[in-house]
């Protein structure tokens, strides 16, 4: 099942002067029903206006989304009450406390103040709910917008960002919260700078560059594809090794750690042993390099850019 | 109706609406005390600031009498030295707080200060939503763009009108032991309270008028410097600027000219239709209480208007 569908959605941003600004040019994603569905692209590669676009606040030139089935742009408030969304940072009413401004969210669609409460103590903002809203930090303010969130009970949530701010326990809370909400069922899409918090609990992910996707899917095949083929290798006599490894045709480069990148596309292993040994030179360490979705990343945009 | 009832507790929560409620319940008893301190209803006092005038002009008299004769000039003439009598003035030095006559005054005075002060409102709670940046918030619970503006200005509407109520009613109250210590309460029969509260309900309608027209204003501004300056400019110059264009024509259309008529005070009207000088040197109008039908229908076109131009803005532009 398909909690979220985006097919060919374009958004331009006419500029009253300059040229017009391509936010996003032909999106196409599907994000399967349960699980943490991380949304990766560097600053301006138009994932808040895709979410905006999926919550109705932006209308797209071309192209259609659909949450939980319905059509967001006429349709949306079929499934609002299943869909529980953070846009960038939260934004409340400063003069408000914070469990004011959730009254006045909850009260509209008629949740009951348990809910509140219960919502309130989740995010750890309980003793701090009768606060101003604008006395609070970047993080108590996360902590509000994921507590306005979690009073829907949704069955997808959408989270823009939603560990901006958090100090490293308030990261780890979240983590662990969003996990437990993706175990109970429900489908988290999370966009998020953090490419060590989103490899740490995704399933799957999509990497948007200047308002395309160019990679999606579940996140070892992502890793897979990118970093596969590379070996990390250590020797007694790490010159030579290199050398006896070009000599071979395998592409060789210096790690930081007095060891070497191999680029292996087929039967590595037994070419990087046969390669050394004939060169009389015994291995340490041969092991597959563990490439982490922040390489892949900046690997994948920096070759769009 | 629950959305409606949501709007209504945040406007009445907000910090602006609490301060400008406090500040007119503060200046209504401001002007009962110094109504308490500035009256007496003692008519012998009035008789003795009368008589001392006349006796000030008596004296005034004599003297002129007593200057012309000496110098030989031309008498004036008696009329010319004539003093009024006690009767006739006593009515300036008269203090007595006179409810009815105050009461009514207050009230529809303070129908206009009212309407002002909801136009701000209005354009600031609407204005705040996109200032804080909130209404994206509330649009991911509510989406249907048409019914959160309408809720909005729904309770604005609902919440300028009640306290402009609330405060005239104090007005009426307040003002119940001034006439009883220091005045009367004389003429305040059924005919005056029916007078009072039609003219307190279209006070409070008058408020609800210009607060949905400062929230409409503020969502096609998107803010509520840009709406304050609208209507600054509206007032300002644009109404007085097409009156002065063509009084004749506009005039039935102008806003500022339909208000006092809604507010059913007394107004003038041209006597003939070519608004020319009359024959005894004065102008040729009258002051007459018109029915509030024309201005009933006028103010909730400007309102239907901008609230049309509202939605349009709210439903058709980005939330970014």
């Amino acid at each position: 099942m398909t909690a979220i569908e985006i097919v060919g959605l374009r958004k331009t941003f006419r500029r009253r002067l300059g040229r017009a600004n391509l936010a996003v040019d032909g999106l196409y994603l599907r994000v399967p029903a349960g699980g943490v569905y991380g949304f990766l692209g560097p600053n301006g590669s138009g994932k808040t206006t895709t979410i905006r676009c999926l919550l109705g606040l932006v209308r797209p030139d071309e192209g259609e989304c659909r949450m939980l089935g319905a059509n967001t742009r006429g349709g949306l408030a079929e499934v609002v009450d299943r869909v529980g969304s953070i846009v960038e940072t939260p934004s409340f009413f400063g003069g408000f406390s914070g469990r004011t401004n959730l009254e006045l969210l909850a009260g509209a669609r008629g949740f009951s103040r348990a809910r509140i409460d219960e919502a309130l103590e989740r995010v750890g903002l309980a003793d701090r709910a009768g606060d101003r809203f604008r006395t609070y930090s970047l993080g108590m303010k996360q902590r509000l917008g994921l507590a306005a969130v979690l009073i829907k009970d949704p069955e997808v949530l959408v989270l823009d960002e939603p560990a901006n701010g958090l100090d490293p326990a308030g990261l780890k809370e979240v983590r662990d919260l969003l996990r437990s909400l993706a175990d109970d069922g429900r489908t988290v899409f999370l966009s998020s700078h953090l490419l060590g918090e989103v490899q740490a609990i995704c399933d799957s992910v999509a990497i948007l560059s200047r308002g395309r996707c160019i990679a999606q899917g579940p996140v070892d095949e992502v890793l897979a594809v990118r970093g596969g083929n590379a070996f990390v290798v250590r020797a007694a006599k790490i010159r030579e090794a290199k050398r006896a490894l070009d000599q071979a045709g395998l592409m060789a480069t210096f790690r930081g750690d007095k060891s070497l990148r191999v680029i292996a596309q087929s039967q590595g292993p037994a070419r990087i042993t046969r390669a050394l040994a004939e060169a009389g030179i015994y291995l340490t360490e041969l092991r597959p390099e563990e490439i982490s979705l922040e390489a892949v990343f900046l690997e994948l945009t920096g070759e769009e850019s | 109706m629950r959305l409606i009832l949501t709007e209504i507790r945040r406007a009445s929560q907000r910090r602006l609406f609490r301060v400008a409620l406090l500040g007119a319940v503060a200046g209504v008893v401001a002007v009962a005390i110094f109504n308490l301190g500035t009256s007496d209803p003692n008519v012998e006092s009035a008789r003795a600031g009368a008589r001392q005038q006349i006796a000030d002009c008596e004296r005034f008299a004599d003297e002129e009498r007593s200057r012309i004769a000496e110098k030989g000039q031309d008498a004036l003439g008696e009329a010319f030295f004539d003093c009024p009598a006690v009767s006739e003035i006593v009515e300036y030095y008269d203090k007595t707080f006179r409810y009815t006559d105050a009461v009514s005054a207050m009230v529809e005075g303070g129908a206009i200060f009212g309407a002002v002060v909801a136009f701000f409102l209005g354009a600031s709670f609407v204005g705040a939503e996109w200032g804080s940046g909130n209404i994206a918030t509330f649009l991911t619970w509510e989406p249907r763009r048409g019914r959160v503006l309408l809720a909005k200005l729904a309770a604005i509407v609902v919440v300028s009108a009640a306290a402009v109520a609330v405060l005239l009613l104090l007005v009426v109250l307040i003002h119940f032991p001034v006439a009883f210590w220091r005045g009367t309460t004389e003429g305040a029969n059924g005919a005056f309270w029916g007078s009072v509260a039609e003219s307190a309900g279209r006070a409070a309608g008058l408020a609800g008028v210009f607060a949905a027209a400062g929230g409409s204003i503020a969502m096609i501004t998107r803010g509520t410097a840009g709406a304050f300056a609208i209507g600054g400019a509206y007032a300002g110059v644009i109404d007085p600027l097409l009156a002065f264009w063509r009084d004749g024509l506009l005039r039935p259309w102008l806003l500022f000219r339909n208000v006092p008529q809604f507010l059913g005070y007394a107004v003038e009207r041209p006597i003939t239709n070519d608004f020319t000088v009359g024959s005894d040197g004065g102008a040729s109008f009258e002051f007459v209480v018109l029915s509030a039908w024309r201005p009933t229908f006028v103010l909730l076109s400007y309102v239907a208007v901008l609230v049309a131009l509202g939605y349009a803005a709210f439903r058709v532009r980005d939330v970014t």
